[in-house]
C-alpha cells in the first residue's frame, strides 16, 4: 500500500481548493501525474505542485498526509472513502465532505461545513470517521448519514443541522441551535441542559423532556479517539455514568437523540 | 457396531472398543450480556429451554461459559450460549424466535454473536429481525464495521447484533455410562458433566448435560423417527437383544454438541476419565457409545482411540 505525503509549500493567502485530491486518483498515478494535477487556487487551475510538495512512500496502510498551515486549504478529505487521511494542522472549510469511509484525522481545528453534502447532493458524512482535535466552525454535520463525528473542542452555530443519522460527540462548548432539523442520529454534548431545558421558548418545541438514559451501546465503540472524547465531555477519566437524553428536532417530527452528562 | 480393538480398561472401568457416531451440524455461538451476572444468566437458560434434541426440539442449545465484563463487547458480565441445527434455515427460525421471547423480554439484557465473523463469513439475521419490535423507533448504530440495533423497551434498551456469524458444527457426540445401579449411573454422569462444563466450544444439552432416555432409529410406530434404546434398557433384558450384563442395571448417556472434532473428542476424553476415576470400582462397570453402524453422521470418535 502507499503513503501520500503532502507539505504547503507557502502559506496562504491564497485559498486553495483540495477537494480534488481523492485516494482512487492518487492510486492510479506516479509521481510526476500527481504533480500535475489540477487544483483551483483563489478561482485559477494550478497544478497541484505548484502548491505542494509532493512524497510517495510504501507503506503498511492506505494513508494521505497533510502538512502545513492549511487554514486557507478548502475541501481536504471530500469524499474521502477508505485508509487513512492524516492532517497536521488547523484547516479551511468543507473537511471531509461527503465522506464515505475510512478515517479522517485533523490534529487542528476546522473550519465551516465540515462534513457537508457535496455541491447539491443531499448527503453530508455517509460512513467515515471524522476526528478533530481542535475545533469546529458552524454547520459541522450537516446532513450527516452515517458514521462519525469526533471534536475534542468546541463546534460553532448549526451543528448537525438536518442531520439524519450517524454519531457526533462534542468535548467543548456548542454554538447557537444544534440538532436543528434533526432527523434521526446521536450527539453527544458535554453540557446542553440549559439550551434544553429553557422553558417557553424554540427549545420546547425542539427537544422533548430529558429523561435519565444509560447508554450502553458507547461501550460498543471500541476507538480511541471517541473513548477520548467521551472522557471529555464526562469531564474526568471516567465515561459518563449518568446522561440525560432528549429526542430532537421535533418541530420536525425527529427521532433523534441528544446525550449529555447529568449535572450533579 | 463394534470396533475389532480389544477392550480397555480404566481404573477397572471396561471401555468398550466402539464408537460415537456424530454428524453435521449448523451452529452458532451468541453472548448474553446483562446488568449483571444473574440476569445473563436468566436469559441463558431461558433461551436454552426445550432445546435437547433436534428430533422435537428442532434446536439443540445450552450454556457455553459464564463470561467476565472483561470478555464481552459491551463491558458487562454475560453468557455464552451455542445452539446446534440441523440445516441454517432451522437455525435461523429457531434462533430468532428464542431470543425474540428469551433474551429481548429478559431485564437489562443485549445480545451478541459470539463467533469470529473473520473466520465464520456466513450470518444469521438477529437483529435485523428483532428490530420490528421497536416499531419505528428501533436505532441503528454501525460502530467498527458491525451494525447494532437498539430496541426500546421498558427498562430502557435492547442493544441486539444486526446479524451473527454462523458455522459448521457437529452434534451428537456421545458416550453412556454403565452402572451396577442408578446411584452409581448418576454419580458417575455428574462426575463426567463436571469435567466437561467448563470447556470451550462444546456443549451437553439435555438436562444437566444428562439423558435416561438414549434413542435408537425408528421404531414400530410409523410416525415416531426414534424410539427407545431397549439394547440398553435394564427392564428390556430378556425380553429384546440387550447390550447390557446380568450386574448391569442403570445407563446414563452424555450426549454432546461442539464446533469441532477435537473440541468433541477433547471433551469426550475428559469426561469418560472423570467418569472412570470417580466410579471405577463403585459401580460403574463399563462405558460405551451410540452409532447406528457408521451411515448416518461421517464423525466418528472411536473410545480406544480417544481414551488410549
Amino acid at each position: 500500500m502507499t503513503r501520500w505525503e503532502f507539505r504547503l509549500r507557502r502559506a496562504g493567502p491564497a485559498h486553495i481548493d483540495a477537494s480534488s485530491i481523492h485516494r482512487s486518483q492518487l492510486a492510479a498515478r506516479d509521481l510526476a501525474q500527481i504533480q500535475r494535477l489540477s487544483l483551483i487556487v483563489d478561482g485559477v487551475p494550478t497544478e497541484l505542485g505548484d502548491c505542494f510538495d509532493v512524497r510517495v512512500s510504501p507503506s503498511d496502510s492506505e494513508q494521505i498526509v497533510f502538512e502545513g498551515p492549511l487554514s486557507h486549504v478548502h475541501g481536504l478529505a471530500t469524499r474521502h472513502d477508505r485508509g487513512e487521511f492524516l492532517i497536521e494542522g488547523d484547516v479551511g472549510d468543507y473537511l471531509a465532505s461527503a465522506a464515505t469511509g475510512g478515517v479522517v484525522q485533523l490534529s487542528g481545528s476546522a473550519g465551516d461545513w465540515v462534513g457537508a453534502p457535496l455541491g447539491a447532493s443531499r448527503l453530508g458524512i455517509n460512513g467515515a470517521t471524522v476526528s478533530v482535535r481542535g475545533s469546529v466552525g458552524r454547520y459541522a454535520g450537516h446532513r450527516m448519514r452515517r458514521g462519525c463525528l469526533l471534536v475534542d473542542g468546541d463546534a460553532s452555530e448549526l451543528l448537525a443541522a438536518l442531520m439524519i443519522a450517524g454519531t457526533i460527540a462534542v468535548g467543548g462548548s456548542v454554538g447557537r441551535q444544534p440538532a436543528m432539523g434533526m432527523r434521526r442520529g446521536t450527539i453527544l454534548l458535554a453540557d446542553a441542559d440549559s439550551m434544553v431545558t429553557e422553558s417557553g421558548g424554540e427549545a420546547s418545541q425542539r427537544f422533548t423532556e430529558p429523561v435519565p438514559f444509560r447508554a450502553g451501546f458507547l461501550q460498543l465503540l471500541n476507538d480511541a479517539d471517541f473513548d477520548r472524547v467521551l472522557r471529555k465531555i464526562a469531564g474526568g477519566d471516567e465515561l459518563p455514568k449518568a446522561i440525560w437524553r432528549v429526542r430532537c428536532d421535533r418541530s420536525v417530527g425527529g427521532q433523534g437523540e441528544l446525550l449529555y452528562p447529568a449535572s450533579e | 457396531m463394534n470396533d475389532s480393538a480389544e477392550a480397555l480398561e480404566i481404573n477397572g472401568v471396561r471401555i468398550e472398543p466402539t464408537f460415537a457416531e456424530a454428524f453435521d451440524m449448523k451452529a452458532t455461538r451468541l453472548v448474553i450480556t446483562a446488568s449483571d451476572a444473574e440476569w445473563a444468566e436468566q436469559a441463558a437458560r431461558a433461551i436454552s429451554g426445550f432445546g435437547t434434541s433436534v428430533i422435537d426440539c428442532k434446536l439443540e442449545i445450552d450454556l457455553e461459559q459464564r463470561l467476565t465484563a472483561a470478555e464481552t463487547p459491551d463491558g458487562r458480565p454475560g453468557v455464552s450460549v451455542l445452539a446446534f441445527a440441523m440445516s441454517a434455515d432451522e437455525l435461523q427460525k429457531q434462533i430468532v424466535r428464542r431470543a425474540g421471547q428469551c433474551v429481548l423480554t429478559c431485564p437489562t439484557t443485549a445480545l451478541f454473536g459470539g463467533l469470529d465473523p473473520a473466520v465464520c463469513p456466513k450470518r444469521l439475521a438477529l437483529g435485523k429481525s428483532l428490530r420490528y419490535f421497536g416499531d419505528g423507533h428501533q436505532i441503528s448504530k454501525l460502530f467498527g464495521g458491525r451494525r447494532y440495533w437498539r430496541i426500546p423497551v421498558m427498562d430502557g434498551e435492547f442493544i441486539c447484533e444486526h446479524e451473527v456469524p454462523r458455522t459448521d458444527g457437529i452434534g451428537g457426540g456421545n458416550f453412556l455410562l454403565i452402572a451396577r445401579d442408578l446411584e452409581s449411573a448418576s454419580r458417575a454422569a455428574r462426575a463426567a458433566v463436571s469435567a466437561i462444563e467448563p470447556l470451550a466450544d462444546v456443549v451437553l444439552p439435555f438436562p444437566g448435560g444428562v439423558t435416561r432416555s438414549g434413542s435408537k432409529i425408528g421404531s414400530k410406530y410409523k410416525s415416531l423417527v426414534a424410539s427407545t434404546n431397549d439394547a440398553f434398557c435394564p427392564t428390556l433384558r430378556g425380553v429384546t437383544p440387550s447390550r447390557l450384563g446380568a450386574a448391569d442395571n442403570a445407563v446414563l448417556e452424555i450426549v454432546l454438541d461442539g464446533l469441532s472434532e477435537a473440541a468433541i473428542a477433547h471433551a469426550m476424553r475428559q469426561g469418560i476419565s472423570a467418569a472412570c476415576v470417580c466410579c471405577g470400582g463403585r459401580g460403574l462397570h463399563a462405558v460405551t457409545a451410540g452409532n447406528y453402524g457408521g451411515k448416518l453422521g461421517r464423525h466418528h470418535f472411536h473410545l480406544s482411540e480417544l481414551m488410549s
